[in-house]
């Protein structure tokens, strides 16, 4: 495992120049998604309806495989809502939550290690901090990139499941719905 | 009106049942382990549903009272579900056990039919009250796992609280409690891997704190637990020297310790070596959380880490850690 790498994929004008704008998308989502987030153990939590989350995280890996050159797969998304949990297992009653969220994509094996290039390249220049970094090799044939935004809190990862197919997931931080938040439209 | 006992062992969508030939091994395994049939938990609770009876004070009776609530609404909330995947099924529960602090073994997900089936085992301080936490853990564990499993493939995870945890630190440090709980943890696995049948499905323990000694115990003791990976999260020993002990793999054996776990003082004392040490064997995980209970913060490379494994992918690995001098073996 290498936590970070410092290698860059080569990429040509158009190509840069519509990552450059998924970037500027992106930064304009999130900062409107994750405002404020609060650095102390005792500022309150971001406020987010669970279907601002959702659309929030669909949209942030529709701008990541758009990037790298890959599309999401037929496979239901996996977007789940959990309660917050303390260090002892407690929860409060207030409906702060979390969200897990996963979408697949039928990726050839020997393509892995330039998606996860493209992708770390995307995420660093958003401002997140890579976390895990691993290529494919010959006897470790799989890869990681695992990126966590340092402010916001929330987590982008890529992972390989297999020689043909990869894993994209966002997780956040725990967040507080608005009173009589919206449900979310799966 | 009845009381929140009866409501609970009422309602009983899923759980405890008979009729299919996996869950006949199942509810025969947790029977044997002390855990009361639907049928035979009715009566004693029935009788026992005010503080008087349950020699409860009003405060501690209204604790319980609100976590059998919310076990029953959790499970409600599943119980039309088409995907049994994404049910509750409730295999045991004994709000009076081990002097009342209670049992419960609780599964989100159908464990005789899943791909990956995960047992979490609790630690030190937990307790029947407890039991919602715990199952809002293994929803989240198995929503990860489910993400980094393989297409078409299920995963259950279960909550369990079958042995009598410690209540305190000084407890924790008795090895007595994971010994009396071996057996029942032994049986209860055997009675997963009747359920399963044949071809083998892919089996986790996900232990934290003194559940580890308790998985340790149970694993190294007997026939073992059957498991195909042991994760450890924040040990203070599993009562063996070296991982080999546990009957599984040890290349499938995974030690998180987070480096300010205070469990880290402990190891070589009473319930073994600290299992993060080079001489122990398995694997550290690549572990970002701090803290004796940090490692399934929400969304912490700890917690993804534990559903890759669960999932039967590879996880992050870190180098074991070398500590001078060794670690002097007084717990034999």
């Amino acid at each position: 495992m290498t936590r970070p790498s410092t290698r860059r994929s080569d990429t040509g004008t158009g190509t840069r120049l519509k990552r450059l704008l998924a970037v500027a998308l992106m930064v304009a989502t999130l900062g409107a998604c994750m405002s404020n987030p609060g650095t102390g153990k005792y500022d309150p939590l971001p406020v987010k309806s669970q279907q601002e989350t959702l659309d929030w995280a669909r949209q942030l890996i529709a701008h990541l495989v758009q990037t790298v050159g890959i599309e999401i797969n037929s496979e239901p998304e996996e977007a789940g809502f959990h309660p917050c949990i303390g260090r002892n297992g407690e929860s409060a009653p207030d409906g702060r939550y979390t969200l897990l969220y996963f979408v697949h994509s039928d990726v050839p094996g020997a393509r892995h290690n330039d998606v996860v290039r493209s992708a770390r390249d995307l995420l660093t220049k958003e401002g997140l901090k890579v976390t895990v970094y691993r290529e494919a090799t010959d006897t470790k044939p799989s890869v990681a990139l695992w990126t966590r935004h340092p402010e916001s809190n929330y987590t982008v990862r890529v992972d390989s499941t297999s020689d043909k197919r990869m894993a994209l997931s966002v997780t956040t931080p725990c967040l507080m719905p608005p009173s009589a938040s919206p449900a979310p439209t799966q | 009106m009845s009381s929140v006992y009866e409501l609970l062992v009422a309602f009983d969508p899923h759980g405890l049942r008979d009729s299919a030939k996996g869950w006949k091994a199942l509810a025969h395994a947790v029977e044997s382990t002390g855990t009361r049939h639907r049928n035979q938990v009715n009566g004693p609770l029935h009788q026992a549903g005010t503080p008087a009876t349950l020699g409860l004070d009003q405060s501690a009776y209204d604790k319980r009272k609100a976590a059998l609530q919310t076990i029953k609404n959790k499970l409600e909330d599943t119980a039309n579900t088409k995907d049994e995947e994404h049910q509750m099924f409730l295999l045991g529960i004994d709000p009076e056990a081990y002097e009342g602090d209670g049992r419960a073994i609780v599964a989100t997900g159908n464990p005789d039919k899943a791909t990956h089936t995960a047992v979490f085992v609790p630690g030190t301080n937990t307790e029947f009250n407890g039991v919602p936490g715990q199952i809002d853990l293994i929803r989240r564990l198995q929503g990860n796992a489910k993400g980094n499993a393989e297409p078409g493939e299920t995963v259950s995870v279960i909550s369990y609280l079958g042995y009598d945890t410690p209540e305190s630190l000084l407890e924790a440090g008795n090895p007595q409690r994971g010994k009396d709980g071996a057996d029942d943890m032994r049986r209860f696995s055997d009675g997963l891997r009747v359920a399963h049948g044949e071809p083998k499905t892919h089996l986790t323990y996900v232990a934290h704190s003194y559940g580890t000694y308790a998985v340790g115990v149970a694993a190294s003791g007997g026939d073992g637990l059957h498991a195909d990976d042991i994760i450890a999260l924040g040990s203070p020993g599993m009562g063996v020297d070296e991982a080999k002990e546990l009957q599984t793999n040890p290349d499938h054996v995974w030690i998180s310790e987070a480096e300010d776990d205070p469990t880290r003082l402990v190891g070589g004392y009473t319930l073994g070596p600290g299992p993060h040490i080079i001489g122990f064997g398995g694997n550290n995980l690549y572990t970002d959380t701090s803290g004796h209970g940090g490692y399934w913060n929400e969304n912490s490379d700890s917690f993804n880490n534990q559903g890759k494994i669960i999932a039967g992918k590879q996880p992050e690995v870190d180098p074991k850690e070398i500590v001078i001098g060794g670690f002097i073996p007084i717990w034999h």
